[in-house]
């Protein structure tokens, strides 16, 4: 599968044009250089070199001493040089892996270029456009090409491979890697074979795909038509396909691929670049904790199981959060409840701080947990602690057993009939005893006060 | 008066203008009626920049006045049309950029621009740079101001022509594979093309990116010299450009040439079609060095055979890439009635481009094509290898290469224009310069039935300061200062 | 791909006249051996230049077109792309 990511960059790949956003003006971030007018030349952005490295590092791929640009040579309205600038044959980074699902996926290499621009075709649809327009904010972009070996076997595989390349991108902040900003674009190369066939089938490359939700059944789709082909006795075309959101379906694109010889030849403009080991190296140093090995660690560390690791593993904010509420004194276990509970739906961040409070608070039952909801989004939204509010608003409970323990005899007293229900086995009359004790003591913790009546009962 | 004005140096118009003898003014009015004159008969020219020449006249005047005169100010300049200048109709000698207006400057001639130069307006040359003699200009052959039914060389040939009519007094060229020391020889002009990287290329539209260099044109080595230390040093915008210092060109400038040793390799000095009366001459350049000091020895360039077929292969082909933005989606010529894109492709290229571009345009996608690539592009870039490794060998033995520029004095218009191959040998002596990326200077040398000889100076990379004092230290023997021509 | 520089019909018998010359001479290359010579990468030694990822003006969008042969609403238009069945 190759997978582009745009790095994480203020300005494009060979010129000093800002990034646009999505619904700028067109033809508004551009300049002589990414415009192709004659006499310009490329420079290559340091952050965005920077950050692919560390994308390669991240991988465990080789860096070799050098490496360089190419031009890869074919003429198309979006593309304003008439070459892209490439990396042909000794790009950034090589052999690397990426472990997904206890499997290991292996990457071939990881390289540098640029985006080319946008084109609008007239009434919508490619072909039956009568006249087409070029927008060239994103010509120029930076692009990190991913490619992985052909180790994935099934489109849940695929999914999972490009969901744990975005933790990955995240984590060490190469890149935002949001499909759907356009900053991450999966194109994944499919063949079918019989079973126990050892040679690749015939492949085809599919693009179009917004959405991890869209690689999955692109996948799926393209995998039976390709089946449904070769039982027929059809041959599978190598071909660039087309995947239709709104058809659900994928469609034959320009099978120019392999028209067209690209005719690569080194970059002249950009002397080869020397990847020296103290750059390397500090650029190493640097990385953050990596997704799967910080996986494994706060497994082993607290034994969370797989259904809480998939949601505080695979955002590397939620893993910091989750340490540092349990550095903060709160138990393990229901810090992770509450993150996969609470703070990942809601999209909204509490500080470590703010939530090992709260969820001392509730583990020690001076509020309920329903409390605990509220308490935890007001103090998203106004960054006051938990301690704070639960103050201002009275929440605090009594969970004293000794306070309620005389509470609770004054109660049974009071209440002969439903004791002597619970004595004789119906459990539920205990309810009326705790009702009649928060009618008392409204702050009794329920739960607490139920333990306690259950107790003098027995 | 006003023609004594078109025959200065720098030196003297500047200390001219900072006496208040002439003004700014004076000195670009004495060049334009030169022009009016003389044009019409040479043709160096392809458009004039009367609103920017007064305004950098009136600019050059007022600092003069306050006393902070940049080093060219008031100086007039020609610049050949393969620099781009912000808002000046720029088109490579080509139909296909016709109406053309950069939104930005090259920054060599910012540079000079920023140092008081004055700019008279943009000179004719072989379309996208590709000849040796200015008949591929889509408009119309320039002419050599010695011999007007002759070529004046190329492709900087309106630049050359320019300056040897005293139409200019510096003009800007380039060179790839001799653009600027050839047509300077057939002109009888001093021309320079700096160590690769030595000048910035931002703005220069590109014909081999790995070739290109910008050079100055001028009437004296010393005009050369400042210029080219004004174009040159580091620039940003040039990932190909060196950090070294631009006045370094300039080092040990007056030295002469006692006790150096000058290389004259024998693969130059035996050149299969060089002129008898060229011969002569550099055989002349070459006694008189010897009075002035010079150890004259034997090298050799071993290599030199395949020069022509590696920058054959190598230019071609970087400039059948660089070429392929031209496809009049945003710029330029273009067949916009065209029923689909692959038409107006081919339709505006065929119509936009001349016969001599496509031919190389053709030749360059072939040596780059897959199946080719290993036999042409690469064997080619390994052949310079070995021609660089011959010029750093022969570096051992001399401190500088001395030979003719060009095998040929100037030849009739029109003589070479059938066979191309005929036309590529012009470069024979000039190409393994670009190849190896040194720097190399043409200054006159005598004349051949009339015609001026060239003698070029080759020195190591970012060795200008040493092809300089070399150049300058037989101006001064030899007494040859490049004259201008009277033409009508 | 030679259509996209144009030869029209009967250009080529000239053009392949015209550059079996030069190809016929380019080819004495052949007679080199160059098993063990590198390809020339750069021919001077520069130090690779990175820039740095601060943003530079742009073009306003006006100035970004005015060269343009067609433009239509702040765009470049180009005749039908699709390709030929």
């Amino acid at each position: 599968m190759e997978v582009h990511v745009q790095p994480r960059t203020r300005s494009k790949m060979f010129c000093g044009c800002a990034i646009g956003e999505l619904g700028d003006a067109p033809n508004s971030h551009v300049c002589e250089v990414c415009l192709g007018l004659p006499g310009v030349l490329p420079v290559p952005n340091k952050a965005a070199v920077e950050a692919c490295l560390k994308t390669a590092l991240a991988l465990g791929c080789e860096i070799p001493r050098h490496t360089k640009f190419d031009r890869k040579n074919y003429m198309y309205p979006d593309l304003p040089k008439g070459y892209q600038i490439s990396q042909y044959d000794l790009p950034m980074s090589v052999n690397g892996e990426l472990e997904v699902g206890g499997r290991k996926v292996r990457i071939r290499r990881v390289h540098l270029e640029e985006d080319t621009g946008k084109l609008i075709h007239a009434g919508d649809k490619l072909h039956k456009a009568w006249e087409s327009y070029v927008d060239l904010n994103r010509a120029g972009v930076p692009l990190m090409e991913i490619v992985s070996e052909p180790d994935l076997h099934s489109a849940d595989e695929a999914r999972e491979y490009a969901v744990e390349l975005r933790t990955l991108l995240r984590t060490i902040g190469a890149s935002e890697a949001e499909m759907e900003k356009g900053q991450m674009r999966a194109e994944p190369n499919i063949s079918i074979r019989r079973e126990g066939s050892k040679e690749l089938g015939v492949k085809t490359e599919l693009k179009n795909i917004n959405s991890f939700r869209a690689l999955h059944r692109a996948i799926l789709f393209e995998v039976e038509r390709q089946k449904q082909l070769l039982e027929s006795g059809d041959p599978v075309v190598q071909e660039t396909r087309g995947w239709s959101e709104a058809e659900q379906r994928t469609f034959s694109q320009r099978s120019k691929e392999f028209a067209e010889d690209y005719r690569y030849f080194p970059e002249p403009d950009i002397p080869p670049l020397e990847l020296d080991r103290p750059w390397i190296e500090d650029l190493r140093s640097a990385l953050p904790e990596l997704p799967g090995p910080r996986r494994g660690r706060l497994v082993a560390e607290h034994g969370l199981p797989p259904s809480d690791m998939a949601v505080i593993g695979a955002d590397r904010e939620l893993a910091d959060l989750f340490e540092g509420a349990v550095a903060a004194g709160a138990p393990a276990k229901q810090v992770a409840n509450w993150i996969v509970g609470e703070v990942a739906p809601s999209g909204k961040l509490p500080s470590a701080q703010n939530l090992a409070e709260l969820v001392k608070l509730v583990t020690d039952r001076s509020i309920t947990r329903e409390q605990g909801r509220e308490v935890l989004v007001e103090s998203v939204e106004t960054g006051r602690t938990p301690a704070e509010i639960v103050a201002e608003h009275g929440h605090r409970q009594v969970s004293d057993e000794g306070e309620l323990e005389v509470i609770a005899a004054a109660v049974i007293d009071a209440n002969p009939k439903a004791a002597a229900d619970y004595r004789s086995g119906k459990k539920q009359a205990i309810n009326v005893l705790i009702r009649d004790m928060t009618n008392r003591m409204p702050q009794a913790n329920r739960q607490v006060a139920g333990e306690v009546l259950a107790k003098l009962l027995d | 008066m006003t023609d004594d004005l078109t025959q200065l140096t720098i030196k003297d118009a500047s200390r001219l203008l900072r006496l208040g003898s002439i003004s700014a003014a004076d000195l670009v009015t004495a060049h334009v009626q030169r022009i009016e004159r003389l044009d019409e008969h040479v043709k160096a020219f392809l458009r004039f920049t009367p609103e920017l020449w007064e305004r950098q006249a009136n600019e050059a005047d007022r600092r003069i006045r306050q006393g902070d005169a940049p080093p060219l100010a008031g100086i007039p300049i020609a610049v050949k049309d393969v620099l781009c200048v912000r808002g000046v109709e720029t088109t490579a000698g080509s139909q296909i950029l016709k109406g053309f207006k950069p939104p930005y400057t090259a920054t060599a001639v910012a540079r000079l621009f920023a140092a008081g130069a004055v700019m008279l307006g943009v000179t004719n040359c072989d379309e996208f740079a590709m000849g040796s003699s200015t008949e591929n200009s889509s408009y119309f052959p320039t002419r050599n101001p010695w011999d007007l039914e002759r070529v004046p060389g190329g492709s900087s040939g309106g630049s050359a022509a320019a300056v040897a009519a005293g139409e200019a007094m510096i003009s800007l060229g380039t060179d790839t594979g001799g653009s600027i020391r050839q047509p300077a020889a057939l002109c009888g002009v001093v021309g320079m093309k700096p160590t690769y990287g030595r000048v910035s290329r931002y703005g220069l539209i590109a014909f081999a990116s790995s070739l290109d260099q910008i050079g100055p044109f001028a009437r004296n080595v010393d005009d050369a010299a400042i210029t080219l230390s004004l174009m040159s040093g580091l620039d940003p915008l040039d990932a190909t450009s060196s950090d070294r210092a631009g006045m370094e060109v300039l080092n040990n400038f007056g030295a002469g040439v006692k006790g150096m040793r000058l290389g004259v390799p024998r693969e130059y000095y035996d050149v299969k079609g060089i002129e008898p009366g060229v011969k002569a001459a550099i055989d002349a350049a070459l006694f008189i060095l010897r009075q002035a000091g010079a150890e004259i020895v034997d090298v050799s360039l071993p290599h030199t055979d395949y020069g022509l077929a590696a920058y054959y292969i190598i230019a071609p082909a970087e400039c059948s890439s660089n070429l392929a933005r031209f496809d009049g989606v945003r710029y330029g010529m273009s067949e916009v009635d065209a029923p689909n894109i692959t038409e107006q492709y081919l339709e505006t290229r065929r119509k936009g481009f001349g016969a001599e571009v496509r031919r190389r345009v053709m030749l360059g996608t072939y040596a780059l094509s897959s199946g080719y690539y290993d036999a042409y592009y690469l064997k080619a870039q390994k052949v310079r290898t070995l021609i660089k490794r011959d010029f750093d060998e022969a570096f051992k033995k001399c401190d500088a290469i001395v030979s003719a520029t060009s095998p040929t004095v100037a030849f009739p218009i029109g003589s070479k224009t059938q066979d191309p191959l005929s036309m590529y040998l012009c470069d024979v002596l000039t190409l393994g310069g670009n190849l190896a990326g040194l720097p190399g200077i043409s200054v006159p040398c005598g004349t051949s039935d009339g015609l001026p000889v060239g003698l070029q100076v080759l020195g190591p990379q970012w060795g200008e300061n040493v092809v300089l004092r070399v150049a300058r230290a037989y101006e001064e023997a030899s007494e040859m200062k490049a004259q201008v021509a009277e033409v009508v | 791909m030679l259509a996209r520089i144009g030869l029209e019909a009967g250009d080529e018998e000239f053009y392949a006249d015209q550059l079996s010359g030069i190809l016929e001479h380019i080819d004495r290359l052949q007679q080199l051996d160059t098993e063990d010579i590198p390809p020339t990468a750069q021919v001077v030694e520069i130090a690779s230049r990175l820039r740095d990822d601060e943003p530079r003006p742009s073009l306003t969008q006006e100035e970004a077109l005015a060269n343009a042969p067609a433009a239509v609403n702040g765009l470049f238009r180009v005749p039908s792309i699709q390709e030929e069945t």
